[in-house]
């Protein structure tokens, strides 16, 4: 696009970019089908759907409402807890052992929490107001931890290198990825209340703080999460690889699909040759089987992020982003507006921190850093062009494709940019050698060109003039 | 095409009489970006010249060479280790995997990639305790001990100096935390008391709140599960600086050369825990290392494991007289564990050509590896003390 053409006046050229743009992203799938895998492409596809779905809870808050939420992180986290808790086996001996008096713990502190807010109610203006309010924190405090405390130690002495923590409830994994909203919903209320009168850059400090406090409170708080020592092994929302090739009806399927590959083979031969498709094949049914899961969550969350941008709510929200009193002076809600989109951008987050935790089959909280789960997830918003839906997908396909192949890609360069030297020079066993840190040099080489040459991201916001 | 590519793979595979100058590839899936990226080039070079020496042997399947592949694992990221993982395992083909480095990174994989595809992982590096009990299908195996084995050989040598009151602090991650339980746990069998046990965070820059902790507990020596150049050193630091402990009880973490350099004079009678033992093979995997290049001459954090799992994977692959991903499995055990003629680093092709007359091997290799039926080493361990600014082996467990 030339300079003349200002983005703003042709909402037609736009469409045809994304037309475009996503076509490009397409085909790169597909080049990577062909070129490495078909495998490869869907565990690539799979992980883009979910970066773009936490691209757009990003897109919500920064790009409709400039809500600069650096502690993505933390929301990504509660979601992946919202896996454990739902999805996990209940551990029996360690709810008889601290769990009832847990819950009791977690009752106590919400009648600390209303008692405190009714004090505060009835004492409003008079005297003993901060000081009542004080108090009943403070003896519900430590009302909460004579409870609470033996209960951890309890919950924690059982079998600790198995289990030592509570379990979940054992339903299935898929119900945690609307838990997962609503849990980081949930800290996004809080956290709103709490920090959202704070300027641009205040918040994100702020932000950036929440989220390493609820990342090490995942990581500490063993009788809830194992810590550190991570939960592994979750029940998947799809069939397991193993089960698929020992069925008969996937056999045969993958017999029938191959029929003319395994023609005119020896028995031996044949009986191999199924084998090894059988193996393969169950890999990408089961990736295909996420894919189906993913992409639903991702049309779903699209479609209603596209409708409320284009209500006039999101038109409201906008106007709050470019004017704060402006909007106010017009009698617009600038708080609560700001506080809803801080918490729907956050559940659209936990929802990605869920489904992510599901896709891997375990929860680690030790790895939880802000590298991978704040400022990729910044990248992907920004390149792909904040404010604008589509192009939060576009951005979370395009960097996270990028991410993970950038490696082999390095790789493949540099080998065939030395090819003519020496198989042992030591300039190319340098280069080959350092192809592996191309992800980091890429990523930032990516974020600068697209910067300079398309600086509202690649998709930019499209001002509809209502 | 792709499926005529699968075929002609597996048909090769299937041939049984393997063509001289036909290649294989092992991936080596290691965290060469992320926390450990200063250990790992090391690591992937100690398993790159277990594979060179069996395919340079030439006795190797006949004359099969072995193309090492690399992949990131990112060490954090579970979600890029699988990738990585089923790049190597779908797109290059690998045969088996050398990795991954992290406790993490290595679970994901091997429940998602490795065991549904039928690839053979070995970890030099994974000590979490939770691999011991993952359904692996007998695909994982690791060349270095459980956290758990550690803390029990530890709280038995802490016990047996007749100290019964200590401090604990461990750095907070599944490696410190973990060997801080196994401890814990054991050394309470035994008898003694824990005045305290708290953990640390890497990097900080100031840890006399920690130190002030401990020292309050009232115990007298301090048990530090940490790392010798992070929140460990820092804590020993302080603690001789404030004079709240002299003599420190340290896990593998703890053991190196650079904090014998800064602080060793000053630690004399500490004590602590280091895999490895009377290694057959420590001399001569010295020996390769340094003919090879190796950093340090191999001498470092879980070099000699690197080796071992390379020299393993080809082993197998020898044993199972083809470069079959589930008959290199099957093979793991037999030639990791006697019966069977001894073979020590530097001595793998001696070990492929015994395999291809038919005779059964013991890989003992640096770190006399011997696998329990889980697929993994129990380890044995040094006990070594601090003696002139020296760590000085006394014993072995």
């Amino acid at each position: 696009m030339s300079q003349a053409h200002t983005p703003r006046s042709k909402p037609h050229n736009n469409t045809l970019r994304a037309i475009l743009a996503f076509l490009v992203m397409g085909g790169l799938l597909v080049l990577v089908g062909y070129v490495q895998s078909w495998s490869l492409a869907l565990t690539i596809l799979n992980l883009c759907i979910i970066s773009a779905i936490m691209a757009l809870g990003v897109n919500i808050q920064w790009g409709y409402a400039g809500i600069l939420n650096v502690g993505i992180m933390g929301f990504a986290g509660l979601g992946g807890l919202a896996a454990v808790l739902v999805s996990a086996e209940p551990v029996a001996e360690a709810w008889s052992a601290g769990g009832w008096f847990m819950l009791l713990a977690l009752l106590l502190l919400v009648a600390t929490v209303l008692m405190a807010v009714f004090v505060h109610r009835r004492l409003k203006g008079r005297r003993f107001h901060h000081f009542g309010v004080f108090m009943v924190v403070l003896i519900g405090y430590f009302a909460i931890r004579l409870v609470y405390d033996p209960a951890v130690e309890a919950i924690e002495a059982v079998d600790p290198s198995k289990t030592g923590y509570l379990g979940g409830l054992g339903l299935p994994v898929i119900f945690s990825w609307v838990v997962g909203a609503l849990f980081a919903a949930g800290a996004a209320w809080v956290v709103g209340k709490v920090a959202l009168g704070l300027r641009a850059d205040y918040l994100a400090i702020a932000t950036l703080g929440i989220s390493e406090i609820i990342i090490a409170v995942l990581r500490n708080e063993d009788w809830l999460t194992r810590g550190v020592k991570n939960v592994t092994g979750l029940p998947r929302p799809v069939p397991y690889e193993l089960n698929l090739q020992q069925s008969e009806w996937f056999i045969g399927w993958v017999e029938r699909l191959n029929a003319a590959a395994l023609e005119g083979l020896g028995a031996a031969e044949r009986a191999d040759m199924l084998q090894a498709l059988v193996i393969d094949s169950s890999g990408i049914f089961v990736k295909l089987c996420y894919a189906g899961l993913f992409s639903l969550v991702l049309l779903i969350v699209l479609l209603l992020c596209v409708l409320a941008l284009d209500s006039p709510w999101g038109r409201m929200v906008r106007a709050i982003r470019d004017n704060e009193t402006a909007a106010g002076a017009m009698g617009k809600d600038v708080k609560g507006r700001h506080l809803q989109i801080f918490v729907l951008g956050s559940a659209v987050v936990g929802i990605a921190g869920a489904m992510l935790t599901t896709l891997d089959g375990q929860f680690t909280p030790g790895t939880y850093n802000p590298l991978r789960f704040t400022f990729l997830i910044w990248v992907m918003v920004i390149v792909g062009g904040s404010g604008n839906n589509l192009g939060a997908v576009l951005g979370g396909f395009l960097i996270w494709f990028i991410w993970v192949e950038a490696e082999p890609v390095g790789f493949w360069l540099v080998e065939t940019a030395t090819s003519w030297m020496d198989e042992n020079s030591p300039l190319r066993l340098h280069l080959m050698d350092s192809a592996q840190y191309m992800r980091v040099f890429v990523m930032g080489l990516v974020l600068l060109l697209v910067m300079r040459f398309s600086p509202r991201g690649l998709l930019p916001e499209q001002t509809k003039l209502h | 095409m792709k499926k005529l590519l699968l075929a002609t793979t597996v048909m090769a595979a299937l041939s049984g009489t393997v063509m001289a100058e036909e290649t294989v590839k092992v991936g080596i899936l290691q965290g060469f970006t992320g926390p450990i990226e200063s250990l790992t080039p090391a690591m992937a070079a100690s398993a790159e010249l277990a594979l060179k020496e069996a395919s340079d042997s030439g006795e190797l399947l006949g004359g099969t060479k072995i193309e090492p592949v690399r992949a990131d694992s990112t060490c954090v990221d579970a979600a890029a280790a699988q990738t990585a993982a089923e790049r190597l395992v779908t797109d290059e083909k690998v045969v088996a995997i050398f990795g991954a480095a992290c406790s993490g990174a290595s679970t994901a994989v091997a429940n998602n990639v490795a065991v549904p595809n039928g690839v053979v992982m070995v970890s030099p590096s994974s000590t979490s305790p939770a691999l011991t009990t993952i359904d692996d299908k007998g695909f994982f195996f690791r060349t270095a001990p459980s956290d758990a084995r550690q803390g029990e050989v530890l709280a038995q040598i802490v016990k047996d100096r007749g100290i019964d009151n200590v401090a604990i602090t461990y750095t907070n991650n599944d490696y410190g935390k973990g060997l801080s339980e196994s401890f814990g746990g054991a050394y309470e069998k035994l008898g003694g008391k824990i005045a305290i046990n708290a953990s640390h965070e890497d990097g900080k820059a100031d840890y006399s709140a920690e130190v002030a902790a401990l020292d309050a507990s009232g115990a007298d020596d301090l048990v530090v599960l940490g790392y010798l150049d992070q929140g460990g050193k820092g804590i020993i630091q302080t603690s001789l600086d404030n004079g709240a402990f002299s003599r420190f009880i340290l896990a593998d973490g703890m053991i190196g050369e650079s904090i014998m350099e800064a602080l060793g004079k000053d630690m004399t009678g500490s004590f602590g825990t280091l895999p490895g033992g009377e290694n057959e093979g420590a001399e001569q995997w010295a020996e390769v290392a340094k003919a090879g290049g190796i950093e340090n001459d191999g001498d470092g954090p879980y070099r000699g494991e690197s080796y071992d799992a390379g020299a393993l994977i080809a082993l197998a692959m020898q044993a199972a007289g083809s470069a079959d991903r589930a008959k290199i499995q099957e093979k793991m055990m037999e030639v990791a564990n006697a019966p069977g003629e001894k073979i020590l680093p530097g001595e793998i092709a001696k070990g492929l050509k015994l395999l291809a007359e038919g005779k059964d091997i013991d890989y003992v290799g640096a770190t006399n590896v011997e696998f329990t039926d889980v697929g993994e080493v129990p380890g044995s361990y040094k006990e070594v003390e601090v003696k002139d600014a020296k760590f000085e082996t006394v014993k072995v467990h």
